[in-house]
């Protein structure tokens, strides 16, 4: 969602009222975007708290040059692969440099009204199945393709090079796309292709 | 075993990679074959077709905001209004003098306008948000207002 500009620049001037209502207008975005990234409640909590830690520290330094909410998601992005970084390697990174690769926009082109609305329909069924790929794919994806970063931005932040960010990715959609019409095939009371598909494939794994 | 070989020995595995790549992913001869293979094949051209569905769907997934735990605004609330951002970053961000009076001019308009407000915006999200004790559980959003952020 977008928040009003005013509002920001009250929050920025010292309104405490301005940056609880700031707070409480954005608070659910971050903490989806923590919970997509790092795949349990209870870290995604704990991002958000920091998020918001960082976001008052550094609020004043924010110049409107990119959307609010898109600023929002980059301090998140950052705050979430720190702690992913941290968990994973247990090593902590100290003022890391993650950079600023949330897009300002991410558009499929050519999609017309009926196949927005499917696609938000879709949106809701994806939620769950995006939370059983393996970690690095979700990872990849949910930063690529839900929060619109470059691939090169992907590689930098995951320590990846690109053409390792598209193997994970392309796989990732693979998989999801799979999916996607196998529950809708055995909706529809027919035997799911993606039974006879991944029989064929003899487990290919990511 | 040429690329244009394979396309018509029928071996779509060759361009399958290429199929779940959104535009600007591919190298310009990976996007040529791949294009002058879809006007051939109706059946890679389905898939990739599949494809363009969850690219669309994927980026919808931002719109729609998954419940916090009961309690996380609270403590998120608290720590916003227990800090308070430096006033001279803010002078610097405006850069001119006369931001901080035009900020609390805003300040002013805004506190008067949420006054007048109460039954709307932010308000009855946070009365839902208290009333919901489970997580995380999906809030489907206003089709309008993905529209709105898709364009």
């Amino acid at each position: 969602m977008e928040v009003d500009r005013r509002l920001v620049e009250a929050a920025q001037a010292g309104d405490r009222e301005a940056m609880s209502e700031l707070v409480r207008a954005t608070h659910r975005g971050v903490y989806s975007q923590a919970l997509r990234l790092l795949g349990n409640p209870e870290d995604a909590a704990d991002v958000t708290q920091d998020v918001y830690l960082r976001v008052v520290r550094k609020l004043g330094g924010f110049r409107h040059e990119a959307s609010f909410t898109t600023w929002l998601a980059r301090v998140t992005t950052n705050v979430a692969m720190s702690t992913l970084t941290r968990r994973s390697r247990r090593v902590a990174i100290e003022g890391g440099s993650f950079a600023d690769g949330v897009a300002e926009t991410v558009a499929e082109p050519d999609a017309d009204p009926a196949e927005r609305s499917e696609a938000i329909a879709l949106a809701a069924r994806l939620e769950t199945l995006v939370q059983t790929l393996p970690e690095g794919q979700r990872q990849v994806l949910v930063l690529r393709d839900v929060y619109g970063m470059s691939t090169e931005e992907v590689a930098r932040q995951m320590g990846l090079t690109p053409g390792a960010v598209k193997v994970r990715l392309f796989r990732a959609r693979e998989r999801l796309k799979a999916q996607l019409e196998a529950t809708e095939t055995t909706e529809d009371g027919v035997v799911p292709l993606q039974e006879r598909r991944r029989g064929r494939r003899g487990g290919r794994r990511a | 075993m040429s690329g244009r070989d394979q396309f018509l020995s029928g071996d779509h595995l060759a361009v399958r990679p290429y199929l779940a790549a959104r535009s600007g992913e591919l190298e310009p001869a990976q996007a040529r074959q791949l294009t002058e293979h879809l006007s051939r094949c109706a059946s890679c051209a389905a898939e990739a077709a599949g494809f363009h569905r969850l690219a669309l769907a994927l980026e919808a997934m931002r719109g729609l905001e998954l419940e916090p735990p009961p309690g996380l605004l609270d403590g998120l609330v608290a720590v916003a209004a227990r800090r308070r951002t430096n006033p001279r970053l803010v002078a610097a961000a405006a850069g001119a003098g006369g931001a901080l009076v035009a900020t609390a001019v805003v300040a002013g308009v805004l506190r008067s306008r949420r006054r007048e407000a109460t039954a709307s915006s932010s308000r009855p999200v946070l009365a839902r948000l208290l009333r919901r004790p489970t997580s995380p559980t999906l809030n489907l959003p206003v089709l309008g207002a993905a529209s709105a952020r898709a364009r």
